[in-house]
């Protein structure tokens, strides 16, 4: 990889960005981007990258960015549910594109999602993708399967990579966002689930491997951890990294017919419902009237500006009760299966839990998440 | 010269603005507008660009060559790329054209001295847009610490971060060649901007940052002042940090925000200090779009009485030797996720000193 022209998208997001560092530290690469925000490129300008500006539906930043490549990494994914066609408009055209140049090799950013929801036991590369009708992954799905098509009618020689639950430094929505969550609320989490969790540097280890071995072009791999640990085992880990009791175990029948999950409801009769249930969410809302918050700003003049802390830390955290595909990815016993990347792949993870939290923590410490 | 006052005595000079990023768009443009001041030229390699701010605030015309014009303004607003700074702001002070430049004043020491030397060989107005000097509670900390309200400050903390999101309009804020570096130069010109003016001169220094080979998102700064005064200062584009200045004296002890409305002392009653005509306000919000109006008029008073102006480029000169010293002496700054096997890349040179990172 010494010296190849290497193109990533979403190279501003938690595995883009980590797979720029890699690549430049480990390989030796020269690394472009094509980005949409030059905002978001404080971590990656770390390093000597070409940036080019644009959308991967702008088909002429597209082919600028793909011109002379010799591999190209898909990382880039819009999350918000009305980009879907965004999203698919965009694989189009980068793949066009690599067509168009003759890119050695494309390897695309999938996720376990394509196989959701999950059913209990083994789950692979054999196991079919399920019409959840959650937006996620069937646009997830319509964007392998298009890369794939590109293989079987055009010859893109694509691998396509379906890491399970990623973690890590930056880590997007199974870190960062569980960190700030655990200090807001408590989880009503089902009892048993099982989780799949790997650490970012094995994925994009994995992403390196598929750019690199002859044996991977029109495969689908999944890219997990060694073995599956519990939810609860998984979010206990952060549980003993911030002090803080998150997780409140309950079955999932129990959670299904709880009322709770009307606080995921805007209105007004889930508000009231919340304020007669939470002390927490009474004093939150009541300090945003006029004359309680003449009240608090005197008294935080007085005392100051975290008087309220300690009575604010007494009370329990409101319950977040996870919307139906989440509540079905931490009900489900699924233990995901990475025989396939070990034997065509050559992948083998290099971060059991332990180690990969250890330096999650020193991460969160870090970033004072 | 253009009629409008605008509350001085003489008329308003005709002025150009050379670059027209974010900074132009955001802040110079719309707060000129507010003033009343139509903007003669508005330049930018971007012709495109510089059109749409020309239609969107009514400026009389565009070029991509601030040099084809010459003739046609009398000062000139430079926010153009910072490695950039230099040689346009010299060449105008050297033509006698005033020249307001945004921070970075330029990368070097050396471009500072040639571009003092333009301003003072013309007599044209240099100043630099370094604005928190204009926040009315950083000047009573400047007075209150010169009278030695806290005794002779003993210590001092500085963290400055926040996930950056300025609306850069172009690639060139991200590469060393034209932005000069990173967080340092961008959001430390002003923070040590600051340290300097209120704590005075560095004596030495140890540097960290975690660039390999581009430029900084974090560094950490550790000084010894003149003054015997030790501290660090912390920068980040990428983590939400405390955002305040502490400084520790036998006496007590002042916080005042950086980047934020933020004021306290203890005990409280040092912010009583007075010294006639600078006060305290721990309840002030000065925003950035209410300090741009105070630069931008001190300018113009400076251009019209020939003074100095509030940030003349020999102050802020003093943070950019400061900077460019650190970028000389920098060390890694290791984060222990980046190479948790402890792999050396070639990028990395054999001598290279690293320093894994502190709380």
């Amino acid at each position: 990889m010494t010296g190849k022209k290497m193109l990533i998208t979403g190279a501003t997001g938690f595995i883009g960005g980590r797979l720029v560092e890699k690549l430049i530290l480990y390989h030796d690469a020269n690394v472009r981007v094509l980005l949409r925000n030059f905002a978001r490129a404080s971590r990656i300008a770390r390093f000597h990258v070409e940036m080019i500006g644009g959308s991967i539906t702008d088909a002429d930043a597209v082919d600028e960015a793909v011109a002379g490549c010799d591999t190209v990494f898909h990382c880039a994914h819009d999350f918000m549910g009305k980009n879907a066609q965004q999203n698919l408009d965009g694989a189009r055209t980068l793949a066009d594109a690599c067509l168009r140049h003759g890119v050695r090799r494309f390897v695309h950013v999938s996720t376990i999602s394509v196989y959701e929801p999950l059913s209990d036991g083994d789950v692979d590369e054999s196991t079919p993708p399920k019409s959840s009708g959650w937006t996620y992954p069937v646009n997830k799905l319509a964007i392998e399967n298009l890369f794939l098509q590109y293989w079987e009618k055009y010859g893109l020689p694509v691998a396509v990579i379906q890491p399970t639950i990623v973690y890590g430094p930056f880590g997007g929505y199974w870190t960062d966002t569980q960190v700030k969550m655990m200090r807001a609320f408590r989880l009503a989490l089902p009892i048993g689930g099982l989780c799949n969790p790997v650490y970012v540097d094995d994925v994009v280890d994995a992403l390196i491997l598929a750019a690199r071995s002859e044996e991977v072009v029109g495969e689908r791999f999944l890219i997990s951890g060694a073995e599956p640990i519990t939810w609860r085992e998984f979010f206990g880990a952060y549980e003993r990294m911030l002090g803080i009791k998150f997780v409140a175990p309950m079955n999932t029948e129990e959670i299904k017919q709880s009322d709770h999950i009307t606080m995921l409801n805007n209105g007004i009769t889930s508000n009231l419902k919340l304020l007669r249930r939470d002390p927490r969410r009474v004093a939150h809302r009541l300090v945003h009237w006029k004359p309680v918050n003449k009240l608090y700003k005197l008294a935080q003049s007085l005392m100051g500006k975290n008087f309220a802390r300690p009575v604010s830390k007494a009370l329990p955290a409101p319950l977040y009760v996870p919307e139906e595909q989440l509540l079905a990815l931490y009900g489900a016993r699924a233990s995901v299966k990475i025989d396939k990347a070990r034997r065509l792949l050559g992948y083998e993870p290099a971060f059991d839990f332990d180690r990969g939290m250890s330096l999650t923590a020193q991460y969160v410490k870090w970033a004072k998440l | 010269m253009d009629t409008k006052t605008n509350g001085l005595n003489s008329p308003l000079p005709r002025i150009a603005i050379i670059g027209c990023g974010a900074v132009t768009e955001h802040r110079y443009l719309p707060v000129l507008a507010e003033m009343g001041i139509k903007p003669t030229l508005l330049v930018d390699i971007n012709l495109q660009r510089a059109q749409k701010l020309a239609d969107a605030f009514n400026a009389s015309r565009i070029s991509d060559d601030y040099r084809s014009r010459v003739g046609e303004f009398d000062a000139a607003i430079v926010a153009s790329p910072h490695y950039l700074h230099a040689p346009v702001v010299t060449d105008l002070l050297r033509r006698g054209i005033h020249v307001l430049v945004e921070k970075p004043m330029a990368l070097t020491a050396t471009e500072c001295d040639e571009m003092i030397a333009a301003a003072e060989e013309t007599k044209a107005v240099l100043a630099v847009g370094l604005m928190r000097r204009f926040i009315r509670n950083a000047q009573w900390v400047k007075t209150a610490l010169d009278a030695e309200v806290l005794g002779p400050i003993e210590s001092f903390d500085f963290r400055e971060g926040s996930v950056y999101d300025w609306p850069v309009a172009s690639a060139f804020f991200f590469h060393k060649e034209t932005a000069g570096g990173g967080v340092l130069i961008d959001a430390g010109a002003h923070t040590l901007d600051l340290l300097l003016w209120w704590l005075g001169d560095v004596a030495s220094f140890e540097y960290y940052d975690d660039s390999y080979g581009g430029i900084e998102a974090e560094c950490e700064l550790h000084l010894t002042l003149a003054s015997g005064a030790k501290g660090v200062v912390e920068l980040s584009r990428t983590r939400e940090l405390r955002n305040t200045a502490i400084f520790r004296g036998r006496r007590g002890e002042i916080e005042i925000g950086l980047g934020k409305k933020y004021m306290a002392a203890n005990p409280q009653g040092i912010l009583a200090y007075t010294n006639g005509t600078v006060r305290s306000d721990p309840q002030l919000q000065q925003l950035y779009s209410e300090l741009f109006p105070l630069e931008i008029k001190d300018w113009l008073r400076a251009i019209e009485t020939r003074a100095t102006p509030f940030v003349p480029g020999t102050e802020a000169a003093r943070s950019v030797a400061l900077i460019e010293a650190c970028y000389k002496q920098r060390r890694l700054l290791e984060l222990p996720w980046v190479r948790p096997d402890g792999h050396r890349p070639e990028i990395l040179t054999s001598n290279q000193k690293t320093k894994n990172f502190i709380n």
